[in-house]
């Protein structure tokens, strides 16, 4: 009677284990500046005579898929990164943003991919098409004078005299030429049962530069504010690539 | 003393005279009252987001007419004086005219009333300060609220089940079979299906975008400095208002800081706003930004009312506001002329639409 009671027991513990073993994956998505925690409203150094604060970076990344040769697995359409509400204090910062996909098939895969920007597809509609749970329906994040989305916000303070943090700098991103799409090589195994994960370290130092590698000069240009003159933001757009790390 | 007996006996034949079986609750039977609801279909506009109806309380005629009673009826108030249209009039785009509103004690609040029109569209949050999500919710509130209506649900709650006007009409939106089964939540649920039919998207701003009219040139130079828009030929500087009061409903739903009050520290806030409801010390000082759908008719203006006229509500965008450490870096000096200060104020009065007066649930069904 004893030995029924606990095979029954064991059954009990056992059956669920019989259900199809499924698998989680993380994108951890950590901002940086200068290699340390981003912290918004945090003093930077920036260039020698005066320092800088981000208060806002955020964006939307799209396609967001694994692949291995030819077979790939689509994770999502579209995904809202936000540091801004996010990276509070260190602790946050470190911990980093993480956008999870569950329920998936255990399988391998060599590569991540995924837009950081709005696909032309959806960048043909406007955040009234959206859904309130879809991140496309901000409509805070559409500017008419583009005819697109805005991509990323990245924008803060900046010193105009020692400790005087009250002038600002914004940079925003957008039109369909500067949506970047990054493939990482990186092995990536969903194990059942088990959670995987890749970190993408985004170092807004680096987002900050010219070619020349110096930095831009915010005191002096502090918006791209002219439609037509992409010039900063194109920067920004190709600066993501060197700007990311991943792990 | 026979009459004693008699008038005892009768009482107690009387009392339990409805036909609810004792003993299982003490309501009067509703059931002789017909329970036909007939959906009600918002007017749609084509450049609007769907409205997100929650599956449990789906907009009925008979919702919407409960609503509508329960909105500018002072039963809702403790010395029934006051009554949700006290602070919030059709005529004025349901505001107030007050800088603060002041509730049934005259004690004053720190906030200004808000619009209800399109408040069925917003999804970041209500009140200034978004502490609530949805109509449901906040419909709650005013009723216990000590600076507004300053009562308390169970006794409303004994004045509606004892008002035969409000057994018909809970009857008639919920199908409620007895009195004992009018609760705050349903009145909560009538209120928000009346407040998701003020819809409004038929200015002449609306109007101009379906080409069915045009702007005066005047209208037409506030409308490209309010968007941004590069003109060839007919330069306009940028307002900038579009990134925080964006279309179609003319508000991002974002909370932000529009440079309203000098700081030196994100401390230096009378009203914390949206960081007294996060927690989080970069949100002290930030607010919903509203829709300025029928603006014109919403004076004064802020969630202190600290602005009486549009002009002067301009006339601190164009100076850039104060200095502060969370000010929003898209308000900053503007440098738009008098004329152009002249020109986005037309534009602003372009976004009246008073079409939703003609809609008969908008009005004061006492009256
Ligand atoms: C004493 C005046 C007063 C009364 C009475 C009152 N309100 Fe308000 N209402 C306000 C004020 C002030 C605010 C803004 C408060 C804040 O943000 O803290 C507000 C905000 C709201 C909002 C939020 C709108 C938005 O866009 O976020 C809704 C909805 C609302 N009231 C509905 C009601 C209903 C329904 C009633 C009756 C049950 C009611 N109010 C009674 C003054 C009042
Ligand atoms: C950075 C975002 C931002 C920008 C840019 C902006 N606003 Fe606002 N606006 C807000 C916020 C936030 C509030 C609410 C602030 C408060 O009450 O504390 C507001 C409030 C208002 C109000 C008062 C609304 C009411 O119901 O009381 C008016 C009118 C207004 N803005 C007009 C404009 C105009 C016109 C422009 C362009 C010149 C503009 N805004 C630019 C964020 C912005």
């Amino acid at each position: 009677m004893g030995r029924l009671i606990i095979t029954f027991l064991a059954a009990i513990i056992l059956l669920p284990g019989c259900k199809e073993d499924k698998s989680t994956f993380e994108l951890v998505f950590k901002a940086t500046y200068d290699g340390e925690p981003l912290v918004m409203f945090d003093d930077l150094d920036y260039k020698d005579d005066y320092k800088i604060r981000i208060t806002q970076s955020d964006f939307y990344i799209t396609d967001v898929k694994l692949i291995n040769g030819d077979s790939e697995l689509p994770l999502s359409e579209v995904e809202f990164v936000d540091f801004s509400s996010f990276n509070i204090n260190a602790e946050k910062a470190l911990e980093g943003f993480t956008v999870s996909y569950d329920e998936l098939d255990p399988a391998d895969y060599n590569q991540l991919q995924f837009s950081i920007g709005v696909q032309p597809e959806e960048n043909v509609m406007k955040p009234a098409d959206f859904s309130s749970n879809n991140p496309l329906s901000k409509a805070g994040y559409y500017w008419d004078a583009w005819d697109s989305y805005i991509f990323a916000k990245l924008q803060g303070t900046f010193e105009e005299t020692p400790g005087n943090f009250d002038a600002s700098w914004f940079f925003h991103t957008g039109k369909d030429e500067l949506l970047r799409t990054f493939t990482i090589d990186t092995n990536i195994s969903l194990g059942a049962d088990e959670t995987s994960s890749v970190t993408i370290s985004m170092d807004h130092k680096s987002l900050l530069e010219n070619q020349d590698g110096s930095l831009f000069d915010i005191q002096s240009n502090p918006t791209n504010h002219d439609p037509s003159d992409i010039g900063p933001i194109q920067m920004i757009a190709d600066n993501y690539l060197n700007a990311m790390t991943f792990q | 003393m026979k009459y004693w007996v008699l008038i005892l006996f009768a009482g107690l034949i009387v009392l339990p005279g409805c036909e609810d079986p004792p003993g299982e609750d003490m309501g009067v039977s509703l059931t002789h009252i017909s329970y036909n609801p007939t959906d009600y279909e918002v007017p749609a506009f084509p450049e609007f987001p769907k409205m997100e109806i929650p599956a449990d309380n789906p907009l009925t005629n008979e919702g919407i007419t409960l609503g509508q009673h329960l909105f500018f009826d002072p039963i809702l108030s403790a010395d029934n004086t006051m009554s949700c249209a006290s602070c919030h009039f059709p005529e004025l785009a349901f505001t107030d005219a007050n800088a603060v509103s002041v509730g049934i004690d005259n004690v004053a609040g720190e906030r200004s009333s808000m619009s209800l029109i399109n408040s069925g569209f917003f999804t970041t949050g209500l009140f200034w300060d978004g502490r609530v999500m949805t109509l449901e919710e906040q419909a709650l509130l005013p009723v216990e609220d000590p600076i507004e209506l300053h009562h308390t649900w169970p006794e409303v709650i004994n004045d509606l089940q004892e008002s035969e006007l409000y057994q018909r009409l809970f009857r008639e939106a919920f199908g409620i079979t007895s009195t004992s089964e009018i609760t705050k939540e349903l009145a909560a649920k009538a209120i928000a299906q009346f407040e998701r039919i003020l819809v409004s998207g038929n200015s002449k701003f609306d109007k101009v975008l379906r080409n069915q009219t045009a702007f005066t040139d005047e209208e037409l130079n506030g409308f490209n400095m309010y968007f941004d828009v590069e003109t060839f030929g007919f330069e306009t500087p940028d307002a900038e208002c579009l990134h925080c009061h964006s279309a179609p409903l003319m508000t991002s739903g974002e909370y932000l800081n529009n440079r309203l009050t000098p700081a030196e520290t994100l401390e230096d806030f009378a009203d914390l706003g949206r960081g007294a409801v996060t927690g989080v010390p970069f949100d002290n000082g930030r607010f919903r930004a509203p829709s300025l759908r029928n603006i014109a008719l919403t004076a004064p203006y802020m969630h202190d009312g600290r602005f009486q006229t549009l002009r002067e509500v301009l006339n601190h965008y164009n100076s850039g506001g104060h200095p502060s450490p969370n000010g929003n870096p898209l308000v900053y000096p503007l440098g738009l002329s008098e004329e152009q200060l002249d020109d986005l104020e037309l534009f602003l009065h372009t976004l009246t639409d008073t079409s939703f007066y003609s809609n008969p649930y908008a009005s004061n069904p006492f009256n």
